[in-house]
């Protein structure tokens, strides 16, 4: 499909490839959304991150996120990249690309797709402190 | 009688030690099946396996989802993608 570009990768995400993969001459917004990776959680100190993902079927799933945001906003090429592997401070993790004609919908998609991902996204999240490491859960509790 | 891969990710994955298993079913088995077989199998400790989703070949399926041969079946922890935490 050429409306969506998805990606879970080990390197440096290269968000230039996005915005030109998501722009388009006849549209006037594209929203971009940079995930960065912060050096405190619950008044912890974290070092860095690492991320875990099954990773075809995150793809898939993101996949079927995206057709979600297709049926709810007038948007018309998404973008997405997550990171995988070691992720330091200051780090992009993740950069999501939506390009719509008018700023409503883009912004719009954009929030829910995050949600989306932290509800269904086979992707987990480790953090590394001076003290040890721990799982995390997006569920509180 | 026949096999199917059941695979472990992230706190599981590290609790257990272990990446994959594979358990012997037979036809009509569900997932609730295979989870009762599991729990026969492995010591999940204070693990409480009801948090995680169940995938079959890369799609959620729930507890009814009969099992065929060959279904790669994932148990998946609640995930936690993206940057902020919440």
């Amino acid at each position: 499909m050429n409306d969506r570009y998805i990606e879970i990768t080990n390197e440096e995400i290269d968000f230039k490839k996005l915005y030109n993969f998501c722009k388009e001459d006849h549209l006037g917004a594209v929203n971009v959304f940079f995930g960065v990776t912060r050096n405190v959680n619950n008044a912890k100190k974290v070092l860095y991150l690492e991320y875990e993902s099954y990773k075809n079927m995150a793809e898939k799933i993101i996949s079927k996120i995206i057709d979600e945001m297709i049926n709810k906003w007038d948007i018309y090429k998404v973008a997405i990249s997550h990171r995988s592997g070691r992720v330091d401070i200051g780090q992009i993790s993740m950069v999501l690309v939506i390009s719509s004609m008018h700023r409503k919908s883009s912004i719009s998609a954009t929030d829910y797709f995050i949600d989306r991902l932290k509800e269904i996204v086979p992707i987990w999240k480790k953090e590394f402190y001076e003290d040890g490491e721990s799982w995390l859960s997006s569920t509180p509790g | 009688m026949f096999e199917v891969k059941i695979i472990f990710f992230s706190i599981l994955r590290e609790k257990l030690n272990l990446r994959e298993i594979f358990i012997e079913c037979g036809e009509n088995t569900s997932i609730h099946g295979v989870i009762e077989i599991l729990m026969r199998k492995i010591n999940f400790e204070d693990y409480d396996l009801s948090k995680c989703m169940i995938a079959v070949n890369e799609d959620y399926v729930d507890d009814n989802y009969l099992i065929k041969n060959g279904d790669e079946i994932a148990i998946i922890p609640p995930v936690s993608g993206g940057s902020d935490f919440l």
